[in-house]
């Protein structure tokens, strides 16, 4: 039975790790109340199994059962349909000889763009696929290694490495994407312009 | 090392995976390759740009609402061995007297009196919607679903249409939890139902209370002499919204 003694500890090990648990869900879920949803689901569950928590890598521990938790109910509520399809097959412990990036081959406009820090990179973010984010949250924002994400997410670290390389790609393709949208709108808009004003 | 055994390392170069010595490796090859260089350029840019999103602070409503609910669940009655060693000796007296107390309790109060009600009612939410008896009258309308009520039981219970846009009235049943006969109105907010549990107690007024149960979320209150439970797997946030909606629009609540 979980005492007063046992809230407290586990408040003290756990409510530091609130900010991340909460990126993640909404990382994961794309959706604030959604995200409040999964914390406070995970934060219950992870209580429940404390006195069987050997208190190694609190954080670890809090992060797998938040991503379980908003896995969980993305499952139940089938989001996943419309998202950029997630190819399973591709993330088995071999894909990673074939996930490369040395199929970059940009226009000078095209390394330009990119080089530019876009402060709307998280439209191109929401529209991976979430196992996609997943990752690039807990590499890129959370800074964990690939074994720490293996850890996490309970999937090789060969997984790890072949997921993370092809979320990096598809978030470049989708971001140079939008990028070639906005610049053929703003080019519409002025030859709009140019011809309003002759 | 050739360009292609370079690039199939420059990830884990960039994520710092890499041993001292094939990290140099690297270093080297790219002072005199640009095209090595210009990959790993891009995978720097794409790296930047996702650092650069946003990251957000927990709101403190949730924060709040989490160290309610691990109250909630802890029992915090319980003392702990350290502080309270003093009191071993005197542990079986206390047994012996909080025993004796329960049972005349039990004796002499109906079974309404149950503390594990909360959980009683989850299980009747969650009955009503696996058993398929969610509604014995389905109706929008209050003035259809409250005189639905007369005559099977012995008082009133106040039934509001939808509170709010969001929220639909979908009608009310007949329920029997811990040895009462109880009403439960049922209402949706988008996909989630609430079943709100209206009885007659004995009890004293008490205010608004929120708490988790298996998951679900549950907030009562008593007043006037009827307990009002609100169940559902909505979150907590909006079902007190929609819970002091509801009490809001009871006359005698609003007084």
């Amino acid at each position: 039975m979980l005492t007063k003694r046992d809230r407290e500890k586990f408040e003290r090990l756990t409510m530091k790790h609130l900010d991340a648990a909460y990126n993640l869900a909404l990382w994961i879920m794309k959706n604030p109340t959604e995200a409040e949803d999964v914390v406070q689901t995970a934060y219950l569950k992870a209580f429940e199994n404390f006195l069987r928590f050997d208190e190694t890598n609190v954080g670890g521990w809090i992060l797998t059962i938040v991503r379980n938790s908003a896995f969980n109910l993305l499952k139940k509520r089938k989001l996943h349909s419309n998202l950029v399809s997630f190819d399973e097959a591709a993330h088995s412990d071999n894909s990673n000889k074939t996930t490369q990036l040395n199929d970059y081959h940009l226009t000078p406009d095209e390394l330009l763009c990119l080089n530019s820090i876009d402060n709307n990179i998280l439209e191109s973010i929401n529209k991976l696929s979430p196992e996609y984010r997943e990752i690039l949250f807990l590499r890129e924002i959370e800074e964990l290694s690939y074994k720490e994400i293996a850890e996490v997410t309970n999937i090789a670290t060969g997984t790890v490495m072949s997921r993370l390389s092809r979320a990096r790609k598809s978030l470049r393709k989708l971001f140079l994407d939008r990028k070639k949208r906005e610049a053929t709108i703003n080019n519409t808009v002025k030859k709009g312009n140019t011809r309003s004003s002759e | 090392m050739t360009c292609k055994n370079i690039e199939s390392q420059l990830e884990r170069y960039l994520d710092a995976e890499l041993t001292f010595s094939d990290r140099r490796e690297i270093d080297s090859h790219i002072e005199n390759c640009t095209h090595c260089a210009n990959q790993l350029n891009q995978l720097k840019a794409i790296q930047r740009n996702v650092r650069n999103v946003d990251f957000k602070k927990c709101p403190s409503s949730l924060k709040n609402s989490i160290r309610a609910n691990l109250r909630d669940i802890s029992n915090e009655d319980i003392p702990t061995n350290n502080s309270f060693q003093w009191l071993n000796f005197s542990a079986g007296l206390l047994f012996f007297i909080a025993a004796a107390t329960w049972v005349t309790f039990q004796i002499l109060t109906p079974p309404t009196k149950n503390i594990d009600l909360s959980l009683q009612l989850v299980d009747a939410h969650i009955r009503s919607i696996q058993v398929d008896h969610l509604l014995d009258i389905a109706s929008s309308n209050k003035h259809t679903v409250k005189p639905w009520f007369t005559g099977r039981l012995d008082f009133s219970p106040l039934v509001t249409n939808s509170t709010s846009h969001s929220t639909k009235l979908l009608g009310g049943r007949m329920d029997y939890v811990n040895g009462r006969t109880m009403a439960a109105l049922v209402y949706k907010i988008r996909k989630h139902l609430i079943n709100v549990f209206v009885f007659n107690t004995n009890g004293i007024k008490s205010k608004t209370k929120t708490m988790t149960k298996k998951g679900y979320q549950l907030i009562s209150r008593t007043t006037n002499g009827l307990s009002y439970w609100a169940v559902s797997d909505l979150n907590q946030k909006e079902l007190k919204a929609f819970f002091d909606e509801y009490l809001q629009s009871l006359k005698h609540f609003a007084n």
